[in-house]
């Protein structure tokens, strides 16, 4: 009975075996198949015309036509097994799958055909979306909901509006895309904690009207009447922030924006009414001071060389600003270029050639701008050659830089504030 | 842990290994090059906990250590496995007993198996057009060394070659070598791990229907039953 | 008070404004509503534009009439209500998942963090110990004897002794980063000090030679004495004294651990002026105050060595002595160059495609429109008719030489005709040649003589005796005709010794070309057989193997990049060219990107390349390539690079190593600060694109980029391509934007003079091509990835080929070579990084599920490109940019054609917003997107609601930055500010905890959200993107990365190189007598064209053809006649398509009769026969009655000569 149980299991081992090799032998077909990329790709390979199948012999011949080349005191064993060889059925047996690294998951793209069947649903009303948009907590309306979120908007405007310059800088004489933007000295805090919040405003607008009164009373005795006018708004502001003081003690405490309780709402909303009133009242003592300032400057500091400078500044902007609007003029074809896009069917080129007038102007009627002194040199006369060579420093150097040379003017600089060396305008407009 | 005298510690690209520094006779020295009574240390994530150091001066306190060789990523973290060997190959029972405790006496989760030691590839080749098993021997041999291969012919013309090597550490660098070189071995060419449940004990090797090729490369008088055949270096 | 404000003040400001620079500005918040109005009134009345902005309040921003960031009304931007839904139903799902809807703290707090949380990527040191003793054996007594520096060592140590800093100054040959690091170390050996010595090279691949070779000496493995630590290989152990790096990654490790544990710091090529070791060098001296033992030598080549001592205020300064005083190599400019080459009369042989084929000329729509502007000139020469010519030369790479169809005239002799100089001296000044004579053979000097009018007279005669060719003035112009000429003076005069070639060239591309160039010619057997290795910055260390181990009786020729003034090589060279140009990235702080520039290299790097000659051989000789006038016009040093390069991973870099410093503070204090306002831009991009907060930290996206080798704009990309889960793509085109294009449209100067007369015909050619790959997308980066899986695809199947088809397959195969290099660099970065993980949810399967979506790769770049963003302006019909230069389209982008007028282009528009690469005020590579994904991911992270301000009829205006600016409706506004709230929460999310790997389990929610977000922006733009017409996308299929081979040069230089061949042949040479063996140096080869009739196609033909086959139907005849002077070609032809298709060289290799294949290709017979015609050699038969046969020598040559010359883009058939 053992026996014929242990033959049995003979039996069974060796089915497994066969079933072995051959789901690995498949496995191995879509392994090369996988790897050749094609879609196309190759079917079965055509049984090969010999027909003993192995082809040991050929190996072996190979192998010993080349042996002079294997230089055998360290090679490696070779082993060879081939086409129909027992020993390869018993190896298997220790196979598991080969694991492909080539594999890689295809993501259909379904939902096209969807999409195209929502698309035709033209008779569609956003108002149908609302429902859904509140389920999410939207509103349509691009109103902000939480006061947390609009209180700290407002610290942020304050903040911004305090450490603001009025008036213009020196960046003024620079290209509007460089942009000085130091790090600021007095931020706001990064802290979603509204007391404390309050807290550091309060003492930079208490500096800040500080600074602005120093500024003020210097200009006391100019004129009486516009001093007083400040003084107005600066002790209005004071007062102002003196009672908005309190909610530095007041509790609104929140969680991630929800507040905890009824008190801590209705004080922030209090205080976001504070604030916008707060941010009104410093700006109008802010522009004020300001501007007398400035008054008082042209008025009563500035020497006569530097008035007269001043209003040679002006009188030239204005012309300045005279001639930009005669340059805005859209440009029309001269008459040649529309005779020569007609007659020689060159509208294409000439458009282009239009808009890029600045460029080809220059470099018709001033060559020398654009070209570096080794290639000036080639046509020049040899006394001359010096000549440009030495004003070439200005031009800007590069070979054939399409830049257009923007005008190198530069407003004799407008009267300021002393600035401290390290103390760049820091401003992020623009541009 | 003693760097100075006892142990030297060595961080090549993905492995960190801490390894004695006593010159050990050869046979044993070679023993133990290729695997024997190798642990494979698994961690329970998060690997980064994990302390290098302390793993070893633990394992350190069961027997010298041949060489524990943690796996780390490319900011020297653990990435959850290690394989630790003492010189006393025979520690390998006691170690899954005692090291496994240890570990957990000091908080560390740590698994330990006998090490599977896999150092075998598998490389199949394109049917037909692909290049006979004497050019792949022949440009493997240019990539990085091996200990031996065995080729089957599964199919008419289409070859599957075995490539062992003396450990699974330089099984490893041959994968990535030969993968980064696979074009040389014609367009279709494919290598893969062998994963064996068994390691192949070296005795296993020769089938008895190999005939052994002599330094001549001509087969030995006694042809068997089918032509397949073996060299290798001659016996010393 | 308010009368002032309104009458005076604002006023004023206002004409400041228009006085001064800018072209726009915003006034300041602090204005009243009031006072805005009078803003708007007065600033009418001067003319300027205006817009009300909104900000956290409402604010007035004035522009002049030139500026263009002013954007005249909002872009509108609605979608579909498919896209709504889509949208809607995300967000519900996924706002289920989120824990708090409001997520506060992130809105509120800036981004900052923490330096001492990011990891240092390697072990720290360490404890520092003195070596362990060990005996030194002969050879390395000996090898150390070999040292020019041997009996130099005493002075050095004593130096060393007395000095914290030394600055040792010695030429290449005397190996300093070898010898000084064995000199300390075998000092610290012998009286037992502490040594931990590091040793500092330029790049990656010198410190991993470097490092072979001091382990060389020491007999050991990498990783024992001597160690390499490197981004991608670390080889390091405690036995470990000398460590080899790169001041990169050695910066990048100090952030954490400075100077601990270090006790001597070897700092190579400091003259160089690298920008990290300029840095590392700051850190240095910083490091030196804290640690009293530090050693820190500094190598450097011929600098002025003071620089280095003043900067560390303390140390002295070793310059050797020369011992053998060197021979003078023979130093030739290119006057000189040119008269010696023409005095050999050198014989390149017939020049096949002489007679200009007319098929060439054909009528493309160009070349008439070009016709026409000469026409028009020649009938009216005034100012505004040349400008349209002048036009298609500047914008539209129309070669100014440009000849006219019929008559032949140039543009120069049409000016001589009119006789006007200014015209005439502006096209010579652009490089037009006088000399280029029309159908009457009359050339401008001529025209102009027979006019008898002397200014012109004047100016040619100035140009004629000065400027023999206005081309080789300028350094981007890589003269290879004029190296190959060299190449033909030293490899077949015998009047020059053979002897190793060293050609120094600018990049990496001008390598490969002239790599294929000398290949081509040396296969055709016109040279005498050479091997050719390369050297480059992007290279495997095999590369620098190859050469270093070549046999000794090699004749080498390497071509090099700079690369090759920092490497030591034990290969002696007779001969160098040098081209004196190399390519700088400049900064350019008036468009705003860096460029590359070519220029010439300063007069101590040519003394340094020329020192690289053997100094004991004698009449060693240097070419350089440019004239001896230029020469004296150069610099002595060239300027360091901190100075010039763009600032961004530098800014990273030193913000990572001294957080409370201000950064332009620090880099004023390196030893080469960078101009303040370089620093302003980058510091600028880098706040504008949060890798800085507003307060200069270091944000976690700043964090990440510092360990991602690319560009910070570029690194960007690849998170968003990584948060987008299409890696793939993203890689391959940022790759791309870092390495040579292989289909950029070619200058007149880039096309070598075969072919210069076809111009026009190629550049035609390589648009439609462009065209073709760009498939309607709109997108030049959709070029880049198609090109890349087009050439993965042919690379996947097949080995690597090895014969020649033609250039430009040549030159695709070496730039594709470097860019996959390049590219599994950054993979393994971003590995490195943690941007990329081994397993869990973001696996490079996992982040490559949409890699087959174009439409979210789009969306990717916008995300990643930003700032670099244009918008049309319909109106205007001209591009507006953030940046208010001009920008043009250059005429690579697919989004024009030739000469095509802006405002035409705009009409083919999908959309107005176009993403782009900008080089100076050109847009080379554009990209045009969706409205939405600029919604979606242009400006900062955070859009709140204070930038949203109502407009008309239930609208709004969004401003995303300062000046994007678009109009949606209430609810599309909401919902892209809440899906960007959700993009943008797991961006961060992912920026912070990317390196917690554990976070990104399988399980986790994390990117599951993403992975929802993705899904449905996948849906949502394919959607839009058909809505607005962009046509469907062709598959872009992802493979998965198949592990590329990286040394297809050094592959084919091996197979072709005359060190193989002689491999081959060992056992016929060693039976062979000795003399023969010089005979292959002979240049007088004879050779032997047999014909060998084929009925299969090539490919079949090599594969199934066997030795016997061949041996039986060539072997027999050819074998008996060849010898090592006579070579034997086989040319391949098939009968019934009457078609050459390939031609091999036959040999006899161990007495087996092979083919090794030269070039492929296919060649019509008709073409043979003409081309026999145009040089008179009488007609060849090909009948096919016999297999094979030989032909005559002549054809066989021209038949070899059409096989290696030929154009792909002219011979595409």
């Amino acid at each position: 009975m053992s026996n014929s149980q242990f033959d049995k299991n003979m039996d069974c081992e060796d089915k497994m075996l066969e079933d072995n090799l051959m789901e690995m032998g498949t496995k191995l077909c879509s392994l090369l198949d996988s790897n050749e990329n094609s879609p196309d790709s190759k079917p079965e390979p055509e049984p090969q015309p010999q027909p003993s199948g192995s082809t040991t012999h050929l190996v072996l011949a190979e192998l010993q036509a080349n042996f002079k080349d294997l230089s055998l005191d360290n090679a490696p064993r070779f082993e060879f097994h081939g086409y129909g060889c027992h020993a390869l059925a018993k190896r298997t047996r220790d196979h598991e799958e080969p694991i492909s690294s080539g594999r890689h998951q295809k993501k259909s793209r379904s939902g096209a055909g969807m999409q195209q069947q929502l698309q035709r649903q033209n008779l569609f009303n956003w108002n149908q979306l609302a429902p859904m948009l509140r389920s999410i907590g939207l509103r349509g309306d691009c109103v902000e909901r939480n006061v947390v979120v609009r209180l700290m908007n407002l610290f942020k405007s304050l903040h911004d509006h305090m450490n603001q310059d009025l008036g213009v800088g020196p960046e003024n004489s620079l290209p509007s895309d460089y942009v000085f933007d130091l790090p600021k000295k007095i931020t706001m805090p990064c802290s979603l904690d509204l007391r404390h919040q309050v807290h550091v405003l309060c003492t930079k607008a208490d500096r800040f009207l500080a600074h602005q009164r120093r500024v003020l009373e210097a200009n006391r005795h100019f004129d009486y009447r516009k001093y007083t006018e400040c003084d107005k708004l600066l002790k209005g502001s004071a007062t102002y922030l003196k009672s908005f003081k309190q909610f530095s003690r007041s509790p609104i405490r929140h969680r991630d924006g929800i507040f905890s309780g009824s008190a801590a709402r209705s004080n922030a909303l209090k205080l976001e009414d504070m604030l916008t009133n707060l941010r009104e009242w410093l700006r109008a003592a802010y522009l004020c001071v300001y501007v007398f300032n400035w008054e008082m400057d042209h008025e009563h500091r500035y020497s006569a060389a530097m008035t007269k400078d001043h209003n040679a500044l002006m009188d030239r902007a204005k012309q300045q600003a005279a001639s930009e609007l005669k340059a805005a003029q859209p440009k029309e074809l001269s008459a040649e270029e529309k005779l020569i896009a007609q007659r020689f069917k060159l509208q294409n080129v000439i458009e282009c050639a239009a808009e890029n007038d600045d460029f080809l102007s220059t470099l018709l009627n001033n060559p020398d701008a654009y070209f570096p002194p080794e290639a000036r040199d080639m046509c020049a006369q040899q006394g001359a050659a010096a000549g440009p060579a030495a004003e070439a420093e200005a031009a800007p150097v590069g070979g054939f830089d399409l830049l257009d040379i923007s005008d190198l003017l530069e407003p004799s600089s407008p009267p300021k504030r002393a600035t401290t060396t390290r103390r760049f305008k820091p401003l992020c407009f623009r541009s | 842990m003693d760097f100075q005298t006892k142990y030297s510690k060595r961080h090549l690209n993905g492995t960190i290994y801490i390894a004695t520094r006593r010159v050990l006779e050869e046979k044993l020295r070679s023993e133990l090059a290729s695997g024997a009574g190798e642990l494979y240390l698994s961690f329970k994530a998060p690997f980064a906990a994990y302390d290098i150091e302390q793993i070893a001066q633990v394992a350190s306190e069961l027997g010298d250590i041949y060489v524990i060789r943690f796996k780390v990523d490319f900011r020297s973290e653990s990435r959850g496995y290690a394989f630790l060997q003492y010189i006393d190959a025979s520690l390998q029972a006691k170690a899954m007993e005692v090291l496994k405790q240890r570990f957990r006496d000091i908080n560390l989760d740590i698994n330990i198996l006998p090490s599977r030691n896999c150092r075998e590839l598998v490389m199949i080749t394109a049917a037909g057009t692909g290049p006979t098993p004497l050019k792949v021997y022949q440009q493997m041999l240019k990539i990085c060394s091996f200990n031996s291969v065995r080729v089957y012919e599964y199919r008419p013309h289409t070859y599957m070659h075995i490539f062992s090597y003396v450990n699974n550490e330089a099984a490893t660098l041959a994968f990535r070598d030969i993968r980064s070189n696979i074009l040389r071995f014609g367009h279709g060419a494919h290598v893969s791990w062998l994963r064996t449940n068994q390691t192949l004990a070296n005795d296993d090797f020769v089938t008895d229907c190999c005939q052994q090729l002599d330094s001549e490369m001509k087969p030995e008088s006694n042809a068997g039953t089918c032509n397949c055949f073996t060299f290798s270096r001659p016996q010393v | 008070m308010n009368e002032i404000i309104r009458d005076k003040f604002i006023p004023q400001q206002l004409l400041y404004f228009v006085a001064g620079q800018r072209c726009c500005q915003e006034f300041p918040c602090t204005f009243r509503s009031t006072d805005h109005e009078i803003f708007l009134q007065y600033a009418r009345s001067l003319g300027l534009r205006t817009q009300r902005m909104f900000s956290n309040g409402e604010m007035i921003k004035v522009f002049k009439r030139t500026c263009r960031h002013y954007l005249e009304e909002p872009k509108i931007m609605t979608f579909s209500p498919a896209t709504a839904i889509n949208i809607l139903t995300m967000l519900g799902r996924t706002t289920n998942l989120g824990k708090d809807e409001l997520r506060l703290s992130s809105d509120f707090i800036p981004q900052r963090a923490c330096v001492a949380e990011i990891m240092v990527p390697h072990l720290p040191f360490p404890t520092i110990k003195p070596p362990t003793q060990r005996i030194k054996d002969d050879t390395q007594r000996n090898l150390q004897k070999q040292f020019p520096g041997y009996s130099f060592m005493d002075t050095v140590m004593q130096t060393l002794y007395k000095q914290r800093v030394v600055v040792f100054s010695a030429d290449l040959s005397w190996d300093k980063s070898v010898y000084m690091p064995l000199l300390i170390f075998e000092d610290c050996e012998a009286k037992k000090t502490n040594a931990k010595i590091i040793c500092i090279e330029k790049e990656n691949v010198l410190a991993l030679h470097n490092s072979k070779r001091l382990a060389r000496y020491f007999a050991e493995d990498l990783g024992e004495t001597v160690g390499i630590q490197l981004p991608h290989s670390s080889n390091i152990s405690s036995e470990t004294h000398i460590i080899c790096s790169t001041a990169q990654y050695m910066l990048r490790s100090l952030t954490k651990q400075k100077c601990l544990n270090i006790s001597h710091f070897i700092v190579n090529d400091v003259h160089l002026h690298d920008p990290y070791i300029d840095v590392l060098l700051s850190e240095l001296r910083i490091a030196l105050t804290q640690h009293q033992n530090l050693r820190v030598v500094l190598l450097c080549q011929m600098a002025d060595a003071k620089k280095f001592t003043e900067f560390f205020e303390e140390g002295t300064e070793l310059m050797p002595k020369e011992g053998v005083p060197k021979t003078a190599p023979r130093i030739s400019y290119l006057g000189d160059i040119h008269s010696r080459i023409s005095v050999a009369g050198i014989h390149k042989g017939q020049d096949i495609y002489k007679e200009t084929p007319e098929v060439y000329r054909t009528k493309t729509p160009r070349n008439e429109q070009m016709d026409k502007c000469l026409e028009a000139y020649e009938e009216f020469g005034s100012d505004l008719s040349i400008r349209p010519f002048l036009y298609a030369v500047n914008y539209d790479l129309v070669p100014v030489n440009y000849r006219h169809s019929t008559t032949g005239k140039t543009a120069v002799i049409i000016a001589a005709q009119h006789n006007n100089p200014s015209h005439l001296r502006v096209l010579l000044y652009m490089g037009a040649d006088p000399y280029v004579a029309d159908e009457q053979l009359q050339n401008a000097i001529t025209v102009a003589a027979s006019m008898e009018k002397n200014e012109c007279i004047d100016i040619l005669n100035c140009f004629s005796l000065r400027g023999n060719a206005i081309k080789s003035a300028k350094p981007e112009f890589v003269d290879y005709d004029l190296i190959i000429d060299l190449f033909y003076l030293l490899r077949t005069n015998p009047e020059y010794p053979s002897g190793n070639i060293l050609v120094i060239l600018p990049t990496y591309y001008h390598i490969v070309k002239l790599n294929y160039m000398l290949l081509s010619h040396y296969m055709c057997g016109k040279l005498q057989e050479f091997s050719i290795f390369l050297l480059h910055e992007n290279m495997g260390v095999e590369y620098i193997d190859e050469l270093v181990n070549a046999r000794k009786d090699t004749d080498k020729v390497v071509l090099a990049t700079d690369i090759v003034e920092s490497l030591p090589l034990q290969v002696s060279f007779k001969y160098v060219i040098d081209t004196a140009c190399k390519q700088y990235s400049v900064y350019n702080c008036i468009n705003y990107c860096a460029e590359h520039r070519y220029e010439w290299v300063a007069k101590d790097c040519l003394l340094r390349r020329e020192s690289l000659l053997d100094g004991a051989a004698s009449d060693t000789q240097c070419f350089r390539l440019l004239s001896k006038s230029t020469f004296n016009m150069l610099t002595e040093s060239s300027p360091a690079q901190l100075q010039r390069i763009q600032l961004d991973k530098i800014c990273l870099t030193v913000k990572a190593l001294s957080p409370h410093k201000i950064i332009s503070e620090y880099l004023g204090q390196t030893i080469s600060p960078p101009p303040v306002i370089n620093v302003h831009h980058a510091v600028q991009f880098l706040k504008k694109i949060e890798a800085l907060n507003e307060v200069e930290e270091l944000t976690w996206l700043g964090c990440r980029l510092l360990d991602i080798p690319v560009p910070c704009q570029l690194g960007r990309m690849l998170i968003y391509g990584i948060l987008l889960q299409c890696i793939d793509p993203v890689l391959t085109i940022v790759t791309s934007l870092s390495t040579a294009d292989p289909l950029s449209i070619p200058f007149t100067e880039d096309i070598d003079s075969l072919w210069d007369r076809f111009t026009i015909y190629i550049q035609n050619l390589i648009k439609n091509e462009r065209g073709r790959l760009a498939d309607n997308q709109f997108s030049d980066h959709f070029i880049f990835l198609r090109l890349f899986q087009d050439w993965q695809t042919s690379q996947k199947s097949k080995m690597p080929i090895l014969y020649f088809t033609n250039e430009y397959d040549f030159i695709l195969n070496g730039l594709m070579e470097q860019l996959s290099f390049i590219r599994s660099n950054i993979v393994s970065s971003l590995r490195a990084a943690h941007l990329i993980h081994f397993r869990g949810t973001m696996t490079m399967q996992n982040l490559n599920v949409l890699s087959g979506n174009w439409h979210v790769v789009k969306a990717a770049l916008t995300g990643g490109m930003y700032p670099n963003i244009c918008v049309l302006d319909v109106n205007k019909s001209c591009l507006k940019s953030a940046y208010s230069e001009r920008v043009h389209l250059h005429p690579n982008t697919v989004l024009r054609d030739f000469l095509e007028p802006f405002s035409s282009s705009a009409l083919n528009f999908r959309s107005p917003w176009v993403v782009c690469t900008k080089q100076r005020n050109y847009i080379l590579y554009a990209t045009m997107v969706l409205p939405l994904a600029v919604a979606m991911f242009a400006g900062p992270s955070r859009i709140r609601t204070s930038q949203i301000s109502p407009s008309q009829n239930d609208n709004v205006n969004v401003y995303i930055d300062e000046w994007l600016w678009m109009v949606m409706p209430k609810t599309v506004a909401e919902l892209v500010i809440k899906t960007r709230q959700c993009f943008y929460d797991g961006y961060h999310e992912f920026l912070k905890h990317c390196s917690d790997q554990d976070k990104w389990n399988a399980d986790s929610l994390l990117m599951v959200n993403q992975g929802l977000i993705n899904e449905t922006l996948a849906k949502v733009f394919e959607n839009e993107d058909l809505a607005v017409g962009f046509s469907k996308t062709p598959n872009i299929h992802y493979h998965p990365i198949v592990k590329l081979p990286t040394t297809y040069l050094l592959t084919v230089n091996r197979h072709f190189s005359w060190n193989q061949e002689i491999e081959d042949s060992q056992d016929v040479l060693v039976k062979r007598p000795l003399s023969s063996y010089f005979d292959i140096h002979s240049h007088f080869i004879e050779r032997q064209f047999f014909v060998l009739h084929t009925k299969e196609t090539c490919e079949d033909f090599y594969k199934s053809s066997s030795t016997p086959f061949i041996e039986s139907v060539l072997g027999k005849f050819a074998r008996p006649i060849e010898s090592p002077n006579r070579h034997i070609f086989v040319i391949l032809y098939k009968k019934n398509e009457d078609e050459m298709l390939s031609i091999s060289r036959a040999k006899t290799i161990n007495g087996v009769f092979t083919l090794k294949e030269y070039f492929r290709n296919v060649i019509p017979v008709y073409e043979i026969i003409e081309a026999c015609r145009s040089i008179s050699v009488s007609m060849p038969n090909f009948d096919g009655r016999l297999m094979s046969s030989l032909i005559d020598k002549r054809v066989g040559n021209l038949i070899m000569d059409l096989f290696a010359f030929r154009h792909h883009w002219i011979h595409k058939r």
